[in-house]
């Protein structure tokens, strides 16, 4: 069956690691947009900020060029409005990990390919914080650099990620 | 090349209350896209999408197990927040009235005995009544049960008879 979701890179964590990387050597650079999503993603440590950053060269750019702005809603008080800017990661969300929590979510990447425009993506996080409640985020950010990238990377503001969490990346064809 | 969304079952209902899938859910995928795509019979307004789940057996779990947070995007006023925990569905997943309207959910581990259960939904509808307005969702929910969900329904709080078609993909 032909179709235009197309799976690029999948990774299952089968033991605990301090960071998960899509792409890099396994990027196709074929397309204009691409999905991500992850499941069942689980911390070792409870109540960590969920960080990302992009590859350039299969690294991680590590310096403080990343804006983000985001909805962050919760199901007990007033949603928050979070906003940064000249981080170095984009921070969505916060996880948890007792029984049944875990963090979800899809993402999309624009230009990543394009060495002339700025990165940007979009963001909606579900999850389970560790307030017991469901908390989750819906924004963006962009990469102010413009240069070409060819990956993404996750990891936690503490602790790694756990087993059983999945990323994969789709590439959505042109 | 193959493709990594795959059609699972489609559902038109006409004139009903609510709309069921059963055993939809299963070990081959994590992720679901759920299109459901609506009108009411007659424009009452405020018709929100709810949203249960249904375990291994085809049981509705009708208990105070599910958590709701959903922002309502509005050209009328003030954007809304609803923060609903605790409630026997997930509530207010987006709005659609005579004219319509359309949402997608992204449903997560629902069958993993092991996860709770979680959501996404993204609207944008109409309200028929006056005064007129676009409506919309971005909200998040959860069944908060470890268990093996096979199955869902959606029906809507002022259970209006409705008609549309909800279709089940599966993202490989």
């Amino acid at each position: 069956m032909s179709g235009s979701l197309i799976k690029i890179h999948e990774v299952t964590v089968t033991s605990a690691v301090s960071s998960v990387t899509l792409g890099g050597s396994d990027w196709d650079s074929s397309y204009d947009v691409y999905m991500v999503k992850f499941s069942n993603l689980k911390p070792t440590t409870d109540n960590v900020l969920n960080r990302v950053r992009i590859l350039v060269s299969s690294s991680p750019v590590i310096t403080a060029e990343y804006d983000s702005a985001n909805k962050g809603l919760r199901s007990d008080t007033t949603f928050d409005n979070n906003a940064s800017v000249n981080q170095a990661y984009w921070e969505f969300d916060r996880s948890g990990n007792a029984t049944g929590e875990n963090t979800n979510a899809t993402l999309y990447l624009f230009n990543f390919n394009n060495a002339s425009e700025y990165n940007f993506i979009t963001t909606e996080f579900s999850g389970s914080s560790p307030f017991d409640l469901i908390y989750g985020a819906t924004g963006g950010g962009v990469h102010t650099v413009a240069q070409a990238s060819n990956g993404i990377q996750f990891f936690f503001s503490s602790g790694n990620i756990d087993t059983g969490s999945k990323f994969t990346l789709y590439g959505l064809k042109k | 090349m193959a493709t990594n969304l795959e059609f699972i079952k489609s559902v038109t209902i006409s004139s009903t209350t609510v709309i069921d899938m059963n055993f939809v859910f299963s070990d081959e995928y994590d992720v679901y896209v759920l299109k459901w795509d609506f009108s009411v019979d007659t424009a009452s307004g405020g018709n929100w999408n709810y949203l249960r789940f249904k375990d291994s057996g085809n049981t509705i779990d009708t208990g105070t197990n599910y958590d709701s947070a959903v922002l309502h995007p509005r050209t009328d006023g003030t954007f809304s927040e609803y923060k609903l925990p605790s409630t026997t569905s997930m509530q207010r997943m987006g709005i659609q009235d005579q004219l319509g309207g359309g949402t997608i959910f992204t449903i997560y581990n629902p069958f993993d005995s092991g996860s709770y259960t979680f959501v996404q939904c993204q609207n944008s509808g109409w309200d028929n009544v006056s005064p007129t307005r676009l409506f919309g969702a971005k909200g998040i929910g959860v069944h908060k049960v470890a268990q093996s969900n096979t199955g869902f329904r959606i029906f809507n709080n002022a259970v209006s008879s409705m008609s549309g078609t909800a279709s089940l993909y599966g993202v490989k």
